[in-house]
């Protein structure tokens, strides 16, 4: 018998399940002229055939790759499955990669079709077919100002869609024959990594991966239909993906797209959303907006606030289990979920009773202006949280949980549920997924892995996946025999100290983060005899404290000079040392005088540090500190 | 191989709908048309000094219209004499026909002419949204009593109006800061604010005083592709003062150079840059 229904081991199978069992269900949410917008699931399905068929009608043939360059919007949403149900495959780029990078990603994944976000990107790629890259056709969500290259080149997102319905009406079956065409093994996506030891890689992934795993991650949290997550983080990125598209297809909840970045912290305010993701630096900045705003309020507030805070605090000390007692296992062994042994910690009833007083005191408000209130599960990710940070949200009662997932994997395979979480570590592995600790520490993991390799590379996957399934992850850890993971850093970033140390820079640079002066630091020492690092300031803690010191500054490079500033980090930097082991020390530090970013290639798309350029950048400064004496009291004794 | 798109694309190719939906559409190349601003033989006098003098301006509409010239040429005098803020002593200006010389500034801003100053005179302690709001100004009737009690046509009146603020707000990029108070943006994003007030009162003649002074690079950027966005999509017509010859060679359809108060040439932006007065008295070798 003829197969007449998609099956819902694909995503487009997904997506169509969802419209035909729950057509007028909400599916997506988006602010369009101050009004959030609801999209049901039918929409969803109507604007992706449109598209996929519009797609097909311009030559787009099953197995080709087509780019996407665009901040997150629903129409990233239609054309990624709409590709995906013409049978070619999503090629993921970051809305602020800059032309050289672009052309690396098109090239390396032999893209022809780009569909872009606005003009700023159209120009991009316009430059790029100008130096002679070969593309049919760019695809332009937000055409505004783009008129005038409305033609062969250049179409909009309503053209192609409307090019769909004239073939729609051709072929009144062809969208529902190509979508039954899709099969678990397809490629669906080339994802690129962010590149933060080079050039960016694209890891190709099949249907099966995200839908599987997606299953597995669902086993744990429960996800209602009604649930809303907001879509802020880089759709480009796989924290995002695996949220907003995966889970999104297999939890059939709710997606609000933020307005863009820039307005996340106003719209998570709107949306009090009940699935929140956020890399550190987006819980940083939280716990800096609610730092600022109780600096500012009456003495009594302010007083309650850090009454509350100390009692959250030592609740949650109470409440994580004791890393001292977990018993590193062997390297070698392997953890799945059923050997992990999830710490739960039951608060006594006096916590229990001096939270719930402090809740209504204290924490509903903090938690309402930020947009933390109503949050079952705020997931961190996509880079090592300070277990500073980490605690601060458990004192406020958030329900936060670490997990950890890499392009490669396009899943979360590590995680630890808000009552299980213990801070410093990323979990247990979730159903479905093992863990083990090579030899040299690198974590290896098993689980659906969907990765099939490199983009336009001619080794396969197995630079990275080994013949019996394991995926090395390039990180070292620590695997413990109640099946907890810890991450300790990259492999490739250990330090050797010239007294022949092995450091990873990652575990001090997340201590010194958690400052909230202290917006980025990189630790030197590869080869030197101490520890030195670079400090990036938070502009708008520091410039808040200048401002209750009454002392005024024009610039950040002027900020970064103030003798004032260099006492406040120096400050932070020996709290920090306290907690050190003497080799791990900061004896030396100097600011940045200025903002690290993405443009000029410091930085990567999600915020990473890219060591080596900074480390080049930053020459003088860094010469500078191993010339000269003065180092910084070591009070470590 | 690229394939041909058949032809027959529909008419509006944003998804999202037309933004700035209740501007009239003008468009660009209507350089046949009458002038929409004739001013002819002006003349501004303060004292004894004479800041205009014998000027004349004619811009065509749809287009955008550079005025040059340097430091006390009288381009910002010129600008003022048009939007009435000073009375020529001599001379006619026009505006599509209709002669408004000597007319109040209020009765000038009514006929549709709207004003970016080169300072910027927001009110710094509302949001965005209520100072561009403020541009709706002239269309609104409603009462003293209704609009202050937010009640019956004051407050259809009003969300008809918000309506159209939030479609200048999503033209300018500018809803992350729908909420947040002027005061505390970046100079860049409050003369953002500005334009999209001007806008608001739907004018038919924008004029621009230095709207890039004091901007850093990626803000010139932004502005500048914001005053093409608009003559893009509305084809609204646009007289710049403005001292950066970049900027003024990118996006100017017809450069106007003035030197103590008199025209020293006028035309296309290449021909202005090589016309041999112009380099001697203004751009230099």
């Amino acid at each position: 018998m003829a197969q007449s229904q998609p099956s819902v081991d694909t995503l487009p199978g997904l997506l169509w399940h969802h419209a035909h069992t729950r057509p007028d269900a909400v599916a997506l949410r988006e602010k369009y002229l101050g009004i959030w917008q609801e999209v049901t699931w039918s929409g969803y399905l109507d604007h992706v055939r449109a598209f996929s068929l519009g797609l097909r009608s311009l030559g787009v043939e099953a197995g080709q790759a087509v780019g996407i360059q665009a901040e997150n919007c629903q129409e990233w949403l239609y054309s990624d499955l709409a590709i995906q149900c013409a049978g070619a495959r999503v090629c993921t780029i970051y809305p602020t990669s800059s032309a050289p990078e672009v052309r690396h990603i098109l090239q390396t994944a032999q893209v022809r079709v780009v569909i872009v976000g606005d003009q700023e990107h159209l120009d991009k790629i316009l430059s790029l077919v100008e130096e002679g890259l070969p593309i049919d056709r760019i695809i332009v969500f937000d055409p505004k100002g783009a008129g005038a290259h409305r033609g062969q080149l250049v179409l909009s997102f309503k053209d192609v869609q409307a090019i769909g319905r004239r073939y729609e009406a051709l072929h009144p079956q062809a969208f529902e024959e190509a979508v039954l065409r899709v099969q678990p093994d397809d490629i669906y996506d080339i994802m690129f990594t962010s590149g933060t030891s080079g050039l960016p890689k694209g890891a190709m992934c099949d249907q099966r991966g995200p839908v599987v795993g997606a299953e597995m991650f669902l086993k744990h949290l429960q996800l209602n239909p009604e649930d809303c997550w907001l879509s802020y983080l880089p759709l480009s990125h796989a924290f995002e993906r695996i949220m907003a598209i995966a889970v999104h297809l297999k939890a059939g909840n709710v997606i609000c797209m933020a307005e863009s970045m820039d307005a996340a912290q106003a719209n998570v305010v709107e949306i009090q959303p009940d699935v929140f993701g956020a890399v550190p630096r987006i819980l940083e900045k939280i716990k800096t907006v609610i730092d600022i705003r109780m600096g500012r309020s009456s003495a009594l507030k302010k007083w309650l606030y850090r009454k509350a805070l100390q009692f959250g605090l030592s609740r949650a000390r109470r409440m994580s289990a004791d890393r001292s007692r977990f018993v590193p296992a062997p390297a070698g062994r392997i953890l799945g979920y059923p050997q992990s042994k999830p710490q739960t910690m039951q608060p006594s009833w006096t916590d229990r009773c001096l939270h719930g007083l402090m809740y209504w005191l204290v924490y509903r408000h903090l938690l309402k202006q930020v947009g933390l209130l109503r949050v079952r599960y705020l997931i961190c990710g996509a880079a090592p949280i300070s277990d500073e940070l980490f605690s601060y949200y458990i004192a406020l009662g958030v329900p936060i949980m670490n997990g950890f997932g890499m392009t490669e994997l396009h899943n979360i395979p590590c995680m630890a549920l808000p009552s299980d979480a213990v801070p410093g570590m990323v979990g247990y592995p979730l159903s479905g997924w093992e863990v083990k600790k090579a030899d040299d520490g690198e974590l290896c993991i098993r689980g659906p892995i969907g990765f099939k390799g490199y983009a336009g590379e001619s080794s396969t996957a197995a630079s990275m996946l080994d013949q019996e399934g394991w995926l090395h992850t390039g990180d070292l850890c620590e695997i413990y025999d109640n099946g907890y993971v810890a991450i300790i850093g990259r492999k490739k970033d250990v330090l050797v100290t010239s007294g022949g140390k092995n450091i990873s820079p990652e575990l001090i640079e997340n201590k010194l983060k958690a400052s909230a002066y202290i917006s980025e630091a990189i630790v030197i020492g590869e080869g030197r005899h101490f520890l030195s690092c670079l400090i990036e300031l938070d502009a708008d803690a520091v410039g808040d404290w200048l401002q209750m010191q009454g002392q005024s500054y024009s610039t950040l490079r002027d900020m970064a000079a103030l003798q004032s500033v260099i006492d406040l980090i120096e400050a932070q930097i020996s709290e920090v040392n306290q907690s050190l082991a003497r080799v791990e020390t900061i004896k030396k530090f100097r600011i940045i005088p200025r903002d690290l970013s993405h443009d000029d290639g410091e930085m990567t798309p999600t915020r990473k540090v890219k060591r080596s350029i900074l480390e080049k950048q930053f020459a003088h400064l860094i010469d500078d500190m191993y010339r000269t004496g003065d180092v910084l009291q070591d009070k470590n004794v | 191989m690229r394939k041909k798109v058949d032809a027959h694309l529909p008419d509006a190719w944003d998804s999202r709908g037309e933004v700035l939906s209740f501007f009239p559409r003008t468009g660009r190349s209507n350089q046949d048309r009458q002038p929409l601003l004739d001013a002819h033989d002006i003349c501004v006098r303060f004292g004894g000094v004479k800041a205009v003098d014998g000027m004349n301006l004619t811009v065509l509409p749809g287009q955008i219209h550079a005025l040059v010239g340097p430091n006390g040429a009288g381009k910002s005098t010129m600008l003022n004499a048009i939007c009435g803020f000073y009375k020529p002593s001599q001379g006619r200006i026009h505006l599509d026909g209709q002669d408004i010389t000597g007319q109040r500034p209020d009765q000038i801003a009514a006929r549709g002419v709207a004003r970016v100053f080169q300072r910027i005179e927001l009110f710094r302690r509302m949001s965005v949204l209520e100072n561009i709001l403020v541009g709706r100004h002239r269309f609104i009737k409603t009462g003293l009593l209704s609009a202050g009690l937010f009640w019956g046509r004051g407050y259809k009146e009003e969300s008809l109006h918000q309506q159209k603020v939030e479609e200048i707000i999503e033209f300018l990029n500018l809803s992350p800061y729908r909420k947040a108070m002027v005061g505390s943006l970046s100079y860049g994003l409050q003369k953002r604010v500005e334009i999209g007030r001007a806008l608001a009162s739907e004018p038919r003649l924008l004029l621009l005083d230095e709207p890039v002074a004091g901007m850093n690079l990626e803000e010139k950027e932004d502005v500048t592709r914001y005053l093409l966005d608009i003559a893009d999509e509305v084809g609204l017509t646009m007289v710049l003062v403005e001292h950066e010859m970049d900027v003024v060679m990118d996006i100017s359809d017809r450069v106007t150079v003035m030197n103590f108060g008199r025209l020293v040439a006028s035309g296309e932006p290449e021909l202005v840059r090589r016309n041999p007065e112009v380099i001697n008295s203004y751009l230099g070798a």
